[in-house]
């Protein structure tokens, strides 16, 4: 993966490590021990004892009123209106070229009644989510990748669904949160290396966080009350055949995962990847073209709205 | 090079009908191959249709009768967070076991089975495409067309499976709609407007046609009305939709020709099927699909091209499990020289799980009385049996056909808990060519709903002695 921001490099500031758990003390001998920091880091997610993210109100109730009649495009455009930048992002996505107006819209009201309800909700939560989780101070350039990722995702899983004649409100959600474990991780890492006084080397950082991200992030959505099919896809997107269930919404997830990683760090180039979980999916080549084909349109909505 | 193969069958398609055609060869020794899309063989009816639709009825028939049970004693109200899913809990479980056992089936009976996609290359020879390109032909000295059907997806209604929905989508809605518009009135569109209407969401059929299920007794089609909209559901018959369209808000708006305009949460477009055949390539086997897109068979199941047979939703209505997976096993033991039943198979019991359920077997009244002139009928009301007042089966009846004399059973049709399975009684009393007074010679369990048979029959037979006298 090839990284936009610097992390920073790896040494050792020679500190002695502080104490993290009454059980566990990093070895000053050990410092960049990065089997160690991923233990100490599942161990506090397990615990409870890791910061995470709290969910926005505003996402809360939206994802809590998907089937709430009171939730209508009035109440949320007053929501939206309390949160300006929440109101310019709006605007923005409904000028992006995934709605491609024909004039340009200006107000609010307008742009609600060009999105519907439904792509408003999407917006407004997958915004809220942004600004809680996708933020590490220093590493901006790394989770504005996550989040492009996320999105890119997200709509690649809508897709997906769409393709085999399934519901794509669940696809949109699994597929934008199957990495919220990552910025967490990284956040958590972050804290801990200041925390025993070390530094760890980008690749190291992402190695640490590749290993956890599924486990935190199950961690933090179960945190969040999400269903636990966001939870199954959370957890088992490397590995859709050991989710109890869900499976295929779990693999739909890890299909557009892998679509999403190709689509923006190789561009596209060879052959797509995630074919087995195509064919478990009932998807042939056709498909995974016709999907493909669309892709530059989504891969542009996914910018716009990053 | 292209790997090739020969097999004594070539089956296309895993679904009921297919399965069934194939288990009919390999138990006589032949080398069969089961070509099918999906990973596993079950087709639509396990993974999309009948055994996902029926664990949600579970769910929503417990619901219902539990209020109507109980007298009103207990007032139900789903939470309006209640996932769909969540009403389902089972349906993983059931569709793996049934995928399982079916695969199980093939196994033990040596069948081949390969997902791939199939397309005709010569009259009995299939080139088959992997999900990841692989390429590989195939020939057969028999071939078995049980492809299946999907949703028919009409121009003017926009499918996207998130307002509007097919009935292959409508299940993988993550929450209840509060308000639902179900576009036709057949089979699935009956079904899932009733689930619906049975869990509290606010459902509207519109249909061109003045009553739904037109195939079935009119009786029970009035009878599926009176029940759908005493749980709270509006049936617009001889309507026809103008306009489907988001109205930007999260609603679905409905244009009909009459200027009323509908608004639902989500909208369920069960326009009737398609058979399956785009893809298949049929031209090099000299076969096209008639005008209803379907396949022309015979008696038994076989094309105009010796050697190719075609069954199940492919060929047309029912369109049932039950009838395709009888299709399969009669085309197949034609296609192996065995003897095939005598019995028609229009005789096959058809059964629809609306809640309450509806059942037929031989002829309608209308079809009866076109057949035969006059006729004679008996019905009984569940709520006059012991075992229908227990339930609360205030709407459930059995109407039994005679013909004139009275003697013979022309056709059987049931509206109530249990409906399907009531209706095997008639099915059986009719191919044994049992008079009707069987039914009240015999002795039925106390209390069952099989007495609403005695009930029926003594009504008919009560009417044999004035059209005696009047002889």
């Amino acid at each position: 993966m090839e990284l936009e921001s610097s992390l920073p490099g790896c040494r050792s500031t020679g500190e002695t490590a502080p104490s993290l758990t009454p059980r566990r003390r990093f070895r000053p001998s050990m410092p960049n021990d990065p089997i160690d920091l991923s233990a100490t880091l599942s161990e506090r997610a397990r615990a409870g004892k890791l910061r995470l993210p709290v969910l926005p109100t505003v996402a809360v109730e939206l994802l809590a009123s998907v089937n709430d009649d009171n939730c209508d495009a009035r109440s949320l455009a007053a929501r939206v209106k309390r949160d300006p930048s929440l109101a310019a992002h709006v605007l923005r996505v409904a000028n992006s070229a995934r709605f491609a107006p024909k004039e340009p819209i200006v107000s609010l009201t307008q742009a609600i009644g060009r999105l519907g309800l439904a792509t408003l909700r999407e917006i407004v939560v997958s915004v809220a989510i942004k600004g809680s989780t996708f933020n590490v101070k220093g590493h901006e350039a790394y989770v504005e990748q996550l989040w492009r990722h996320a999105l890119l995702s997200g709509r690649l899983a809508q897709e997906i669904a769409r393709a085999r004649r399934a519901n794509v409100e669940a696809a949109f959600l699994c597929g934008l949160l199957h990495d919220i474990g990552r910025p967490v991780a990284l956040q958590g890492l972050v804290d801990l290396c200041k925390e025993v006084g070390v530094h760890l080397s980008e690749p190291v950082m992402l190695q640490t966080i590749a290993g956890l991200h599924q486990e935190i992030g199950a961690v933090l959505v179960e945190r969040w009350k999400l269903p636990d099919w966001v939870h199954a896809a959370v957890r088992f997107h490397h590995h859709p055949d050991d989710a109890p269930k869900h499976h295929d919404l779990v693999r739909t997830t890890a299909l557009a995962d892998a679509l999403a990683h190709w689509l923006d760090e190789e561009e596209g180039e060879g052959l797509p990847p995630g074919l087995e979980h195509a064919a478990e999916l009932d998807l042939y080549d056709d498909d995974l073209a016709a999907l493909v084909v669309c892709s530059a349109k989504l891969m542009a909505e996914a910018q716009a709205a990053a | 090079m292209t790997e090739r193969a020969h097999y004594d069958w070539v089956v296309i398609g895993a679904g009921p009908a297919g399965q069934k055609a194939a288990i009919q060869g390999a138990k006589d020794g032949l080398r069969v191959l089961v070509v099918d899309q999906g990973r596993a063989p079950g087709g639509e009816c396990v993974n999309r249709g009948t055994i996902p639709s029926k664990t949600l009825r579970e769910t929503a028939q417990h619901y219902a009768a539990l209020e109507r049970r109980s007298a009103g004693a207990l007032h139900c109200q789903l939470s309006p967070d209640v996932q769909l899913a969540g009403l389902m809990l089972r349906v993983d479980e059931v569709r793996e076991a049934h995928a399982r056992t079916l695969s199980g089936q093939l196994l033990r009976n040596g069948v081949e089975f390969r997902q791939s996609r199939a397309r005709f290359v010569g009259v009995r020879e299939l080139e088959l495409r992997t999900p990841g390109g692989a390429k590989s032909v195939v020939t057969g000295d028999k071939v078995f067309i049980a492809v299946g059907s999907r949703p028919r997806t009409p121009d003017d209604v926009p499918v996207d499976h998130e307002l509007v929905l097919d009935s292959d989508s409508i299940l993988s809605l993550v929450y209840l709609p509060h308000s639902l518009v179900v576009l036709g009135a057949g089979v699935i569109a009956v079904e899932f407007a009733s689930i619906f209407a049975s869990l509290g969401v606010e459902v509207t059929i519109v249909d061109r046609f003045a009553l739904p299920v037109g195939f079935m007794d009119q009786d029970l089609s009035r009878g599926f009305v009176r029940a759908f909209e005493a749980r709270g559901g509006r049936f617009l018959g001889s309507t026809k939709y103008k306009r489907v369209q988001g109205d930007g808000l999260g609603q679905v708006e409905v244009e009909l020709e009459t200027g009323e305009v509908l608004r639902a949460e989500k909208v369920l477009s069960a326009l009737g099927r398609v058979a399956n055949l785009k893809g298949l390539a049929l031209e090099a086997t000299g076969l096209a699909p008639t005008e209803r897109g379907h396949l022309a068979v015979d008696a038994h199941g076989e094309t105009k091209v010796p050697g190719i047979y075609a069954c199940g939703d492919v060929v047309g209505p029912p369109a049932l499990a039950s009838t395709s997976m009888e299709q399969g096993r009669r085309a197949a033991r034609h296609a192996l020289g065995r003897p095939v039943p005598d019995e028609e198979l229009g005789m096959v019991p058809c059964g629809i799980y609306t809640i309450p359920e509806l059942a037929s077997v031989g002829l309608s009244e209308a079809q009866a009385r076109e057949k035969y002139g006059a006729i004679l009928i008996g019905r009984a009301s569940f709520h006059e049996l012991a075992r229908g007042m227990i339930q609360g089966a205030d709407e459930g009846f059995l109407k039994l056909i005679t013909d004139a004399t009275g003697t013979r059973i022309l056709g059987c049709h049931v509206l109530g808990d249990g409906a399907a399975e009531l209706v095997h009684l008639a099915e059986l009393a009719m191919l044994g060519a049992l008079p009707v007074d069987t039914f009240v010679d015999r002795t039925f369990n106390f209390p069952t709903l099989a007495e609403a048979y005695r009930v029926a029959a003594l009504e008919v037979i009560a009417q044999r002695v004035p059209l005696a006298r009047a002889a």
